[in-house]
């Protein structure tokens, strides 16, 4: 299975979910790997508190690590995509410099048309160049959620605890998670702070789950609320 | 409502895997997780794979749980990445010799027929031809790393358990790094920290980490509506706390 982890970012009424960064890159390799690998064991980080429901947020979890799977985005980029590209310039500018200064001799104009089409095409042909397929994959087995406690993020909630306005106290969460080098954690807070509502929050900063639902598994305010659409008529 | 089971266990490594060596260093802001392993080296058919723990910090079992899906994500993205390498290596030979019998064919002809233009091709002929037989070079030297990396696609597998790092050179290294940032009146930033692990703890592969860390641009301070307020906490918080960065990534 693969080892995914998911933030439980605490806010003044509930919970804000949201996949780690490392999400994306393990699901965007999935597809490249055996299919018996394809289940997600999910550790959901928590900052151990007494409110902090995990049947709940583990639901909420599941649907956060979707959301990285769908979203995706690309295999970060090494530095060797670059230079290829620079070198299949260089070959295409020599071969036609070689073609048309060939003068109609053949060794050239061949020297030429080999640089334009031969080892891109043949490559291709042979399979040389082939990548890993890397479509969305979805997992093969029921997801395991599990839930761990985190220091940091512990910290941050005691923190903010003490502080009664809501912007100042998010704000205050923002500096310490990017203190502790908690990226996600401090989106969510900068989000908040900045006077969004936990429920429109946008999908890649992550998942409302509120107090109010906290004990009732069942009543889950995810996803937002849509227009009503066949009742209402 | 029970609460659900932690999913990190800390032990002795398992008798069939293949240690990942993970080291919990200090940074000029606190630590970070460094990851000194060769991934190429890994064999995924021999065993499993398995974090080995260094650290001489408590870790609580989310951060665990970090480390541990960030080594995996480092992993498998170094795998998709190498796995087309050295694949059909003896084609991608073939295809190298060609291109240099070709160009070597081309530079005879040139030779025997002089001309002012030729004088130019020639000189830019081997450039051109240069990245194929550089693709050929690549693919055979690589051909170990591409097929370790395939391997670990087709049956690797991140063991949900982290083992405790035994081994005795890599504890007395990390003892050693600890100790040299530790003494007092001595600035702890990121140049001093490089020079300590390549000159006193012998440690090119923290040396490089440093490196890495302040060639980065700098994440904590990014621009935005907050950003004074960070850069101002940054300021303040001088006291070093635990695990400040999350950084996993392969040497």
């Amino acid at each position: 299975m693969m080892n995914l982890a998911c933030w439980a970012v605490p806010i003044r009424d509930g919970y804000v979910l949201r996949a780690d960064r490392s999400t994306a890159a393990i699901l965007q390799a999935a597809p490249a790997r055996s299919p018996q690998f394809w289940g997600w064991r999910i550790a959901l980080i928590q900052p151990q508190s007494q409110q902090f429901s995990a049947p709940l947020a583990a639901r909420a979890a599941v649907m956060a690590v979707d959301y990285a799977r769908l979203a995706g985005g690309a295999l970060p980029e090494d530095g060797s995509t670059g230079r290829g590209r620079i070198m299949l310039w260089m070959e295409v500018a020599l071969g036609l410099a070689l073609i048309i200064a060939s003068g109609g001799h053949w060794v050239p104009a061949l020297a030429g048309t080999w640089l334009l089409a031969g080892p891109r095409g043949f490559g291709r042909v042979v399979g040389l160049d082939g990548l890993a397929a890397l479509a969305p994959t979805a997992p093969a087995q029921q997801p395991l959620v599990s839930s761990d406690a985190h220091a940091g993020l512990g910290r941050i909630e005691r923190a903010m605890r003490e502080v009664d306005d809501d912007s100042a106290a998010y704000a205050l969460g923002a500096v310490k998670a990017r203190a502790d080098g908690l990226d996600e954690v401090a989106e969510v807070y900068e989000a908040l702070a900045e006077g969004a509502h936990p429920s429109t929050l946008p999908p890649h900063i992550g998942f409302w789950v509120a107090d109010e639902t906290l004990h009732n598994p069942w009543r889950l305010a995810l996803p937002a609320p849509t227009a009503a659409t066949g009742d209402a008529a | 409502m029970a609460p659900l089971e932690p999913s990190i266990a800390v032990q002795d490594s398992d008798p069939n895997a293949q240690l990942i060596d993970a080291f919990v260093v200090p940074t000029d802001t606190g630590s970070a997780v460094l990851i000194d392993a060769d991934y190429g080296r890994l064999d995924a058919v021999a065993g499993p794979f398995q974090i080995a723990l260094y650290s001489r910090l408590p870790l609580s079992m989310g951060e665990l749980a970090v480390i541990r899906a960030r080594v995996e994500a480092d992993l498998f993205t170094h795998a998709v990445r190498t796995a087309t390498e050295g694949r059909r290596w003896v084609l991608a030979l073939l295809m190298g010799l060609l291109e240099l019998g070709t160009v070597g064919v081309l530079l005879a002809f040139l030779f025997l027929n002089r001309e002012p233009v030729h004088a130019v091709v020639a000189w830019a002929a081997p450039l051109g031809f240069l990245p194929g037989v550089l693709h050929a070079w690549r693919a055979v030297t690589r051909r170990r790393a591409g097929a370790s990396a395939r391997a670990t696609l087709e049956v690797g597998e991140l063991l949900p358990t982290i083992a405790v790092g035994r081994d005795g050179e890599s504890l007395a290294r990390l003892r050693d790094l600890w100790r040299n940032i530790n003494q007092p009146n001595e600035p702890r930033d990121l140049m001093r920290l490089e020079r300590v692990a390549r000159t006193r703890v012998r440690w090119p592969e923290a040396a490089r980490f440093y490196r890495a860390l302040a060639a980065a641009p700098d994440a904590a301070t990014p621009p935005g509506r907050l950003a004074w307020l960070r850069a101002l906490a940054r300021r303040r918080g001088s006291a070093p706390q635990p695990l400040t960065h999350l950084e996993a990534r392969s040497q």
